[in-house]
């Protein structure tokens, strides 16, 4: 193990930061331009991250959960509009020069993306692709920072990392090369993970196994994580919280502890039940009548009100606001009187 | 005693074997299904299940082995249309990327009344009430029919394939990983109509997936694939609860469920290790096999 990789951890448990805040997102709002308009992606999204705290973001497709990851380090397409605001450590992302989001991109954020291929240079070895970042990031000599970048490797669970480092991108498996990318992102020592679907594409026991990795690398250092996910189960069990997005809008911040017994959010409820499971067979699936929205669709009222089991006339008409309930926080008009029913409806699914 | 839906004996494809040496992404596989049974093919990328299906469709010839679908012995050489046609109403196959294996260009309509057309000699008013049928079928409705498949959603677009696979009135129907690009509130909904329509059609499943708890949804037995080879079979509640094989219990134990935690186990590398080591070859036909379940085939390939 490197020397480097100590001082990570070291850094873990003089924690006394366990509630300090990271990172706020504060009604984040995004629009892209479609031909001559612009159109919504994120409606409203205010959320934040406490140093060493891990985040699910869920949603379906067309939720916004990607766009608000990438809002968080700047890298929305061309020609994006942003309102609200984004403060990492106090300091405002949105007003950052050239100078400073290079700063904050190479050294306090790391990416994980779901293909690893996207991201890496197809004719340079792995070795050159991990150590170049550490030199010119880092500043750190290239034959210490070949050393390091070993004792990442072993860390991520590569044994012959040696011999890795000789290899080029397409000689390794899916689940290998997402593995490098950890290794790469953990060796730039950030403060704030962001992983969007990193094991989406991988096998499932491939994608356990990256999981069990990238958990105990990120607990072991102490770093915050903002883990994007079309998988409820799969966020909550590697997250200390869970916000669930649709159609652009945050609509319920739970802790992934308590989620299942205390869901407060109906689309919630239904995302939980609607997934079969691999223990029981249901007679028939909990299912979510309709379609996902996007968020560029949404008319008035709540955003879920077309697919809602517990839809009134006062959801169709007005927007209910993000409010603090039970610990967590949810946009729902009913969610008062609903606390407690919508546990059985997932239950439902198993004694039917 | 009745006749199998699927009968396959032996089934072998050997990829790159022209000099010697090839590797048999499907090796030695044995099934059968009875009529209007469910059977899941489970395994990760590599297993030989997308091969096996394409084998079975007729888009991929056996290296050797058997294959009868609902009693008729699959013969060897490329098929003429009127054998097409005839296997057509025997199978179908539904792949996982609706917008790849619909044609852009076809209204609903066009779509489904192109197969109905084709195998069954109807009058225009009887093959209109045919194609709306078979929209009610998948939960769809006469709007849906003067549109293009641009204008659906991804799981409107997944109904209609369905819907184009029933039109012939096949005897088996292949779902390759048909719910795994779906969100999973949509998935739910596809599920549910799969099983609905086997009820009341009395098809046959064969149903390709990667995911235990789709195949515990979906299935009456299952056959676990590895590398070419099946590994375990059974009844599929009995395989998911009491699972023997290591690669079985393995592939359990990595779907997300409730209070479920990822493990960082060493089991697949030290089951690797316990084989043979893997050769150039074999590599090759794990790519291939992968590269047919990543890969989707041009619009029409399938029969009917």
């Amino acid at each position: 193990m490197s020397a480097r990789v100590e001082t990570g951890s070291a850094r873990a448990t003089h924690g006394s930061g366990a509630d300090k805040v990271l990172l706020e997102i504060d009604g984040l709002h995004v629009e892209l331009p479609v031909g001559e308009e612009m159109r919504p992606v994120i409606h409203e999204a205010t959320l934040s991250l406490a140093v060493g705290e891990a985040l699910g973001l869920v949603g379906e497709s067309g939720a916004g959960k990607s766009m608000t990851a990438r809002a968080i380090v700047q890298i929305l397409p061309e020609g994006a509009s942003v309102r609200g605001a984004i403060r990492f450590e106090g300091a405002d992302v949105l007003a950052f020069g050239k100078e400073a989001l290079r700063r904050f991109r190479a050294s306090d954020i790391a990416m994980i993306f779901q293909d690893p291929t996207t991201h890496i240079n197809p004719v340079r070895k792995i070795g050159d692709f991990l150590i170049e970042a550490l030199v010119t990031n880092n500043g750190v000599d290239p034959a210490e920072a070949a050393r390091v970048v070993v004792g990442f490797l072993r860390d991520v669970g590569i044994d012959d990392a040696e011999r890795r480092l000789g290899q080029y991108p397409h000689e390794l498996s899916g689940g290998l090369l997402q593995r490098v990318m950890i290794a790469a992102a953990l060796a730039i020592e950030p403060r704030l993970l962001l992983a969007d679907e990193p094991t989406t594409a991988l096998d499932v026991t491939t994608q356990a196994e990256v999981m069990a990795i990238l958990d105990e690398q990120r607990r072991r250092r102490g770093l915050s994580l903002i883990f994007v996910t079309h998988d409820l189960e799969l966020a909550a069990a590697v997250c200390d919280r869970i916000a669930v997005m649709y159609a652009g809008f945050l609509v319920e911040d739970h802790a992934a502890a308590t989620l299942h017994e205390g869901v407060l959010h109906p689309y919630t409820a239904g995302l939980l039940a609607s997934r079969p499971s691999p223990t029981e067979r249901a007679r028939r699936l909990t299912a979510i009548p309709g379609r996902p929205l996007s968020a560029f669709e949404v008319e008035q009222g709540c955003p879920f009100a077309s697919r809602c089991a517990y839809v009134e006339d006062r959801c169709r008409e007005e927007l209910p606001t993000m409010r603090e309930l039970d610990g967590g926080r949810v946009r729902c008009h009913r969610a008062e009187e609903l606390r407690g029913t919508l546990t059985e409806l997932e239950g439902a699914r198993s004694h039917d | 005693m009745t006749e199998p839906a699927i009968k396959v004996e032996g089934l072998t494809k050997v990829f790159g074997g022209r000099r010697g040496g090839g590797v048999a992404a499907v090796d030695d596989v044995s099934f059968s299904v009875a009529p209007g049974g469910s059977l899941a093919i489970v395994g990760e990328s590599g297993s030989g299940k997308t091969t096996t299906a394409r084998m079975i469709i007729g888009l991929e010839q056996p290296t050797s082995g058997r294959i009868r679908v609902g009693g008729h012995e699959r013969k060897s050489r490329r098929a003429g249309s009127g054998e097409r046609r005839r296997l057509g109403r025997e199978i179908q196959i539904v792949f996982q990327d609706p917008s790849s294996s619909l044609d852009p260009r076809q209204r609903v309509r066009e779509c489904l009344d192109e197969v109905v057309r084709l195998h069954f000699g109807l009058d225009g008013a009887a093959r209109q009430a045919r194609v709306l049928e078979l929209l009610h079928q998948v939960g769809l409705d006469e709007r849906h029919a003067g549109v293009y498949p641009r204008a659906l959603s991804g799981g409107q677009q997944q109904r209609v394939a369905i819907a184009r696979a029933l039109a012939s009135q096949p005897k088996v129907l292949i779902l390759d990983e048909a719910v795994a690009s779906l969100d999973v509130s949509v998935q739910a909904q596809v599920l549910n109509l799969l099983a609905d329509i086997r009820e009341q059609t009395g098809v046959t499943y064969l149903f390709i997936s990667h995911d235990l708890a789709v195949v515990r949804q979906v299935s009456d037995d299952v056959v676990v694939m590895r590398r070419g080879k099946i590994v375990e079979r059974g009844p599929t509640d009995r395989v998911l609860d009491h699972p023997e094989h290591e690669y079985t219990k393995a592939l359990l134990l990595a779907v997300p469920r409730r209070g479920w935690r990822p493990v960082r186990t060493r089991l697949l590398d030290s089951m690797s290790a316990d084989l043979a080591p893997v050769s150039r070859e074999e590599e090759v036909a794990r790519a291939k096999d992968a590269a047919a379940e990543a890969a989707e085939p041009p619009a029409g390939s399938h029969p009917g």
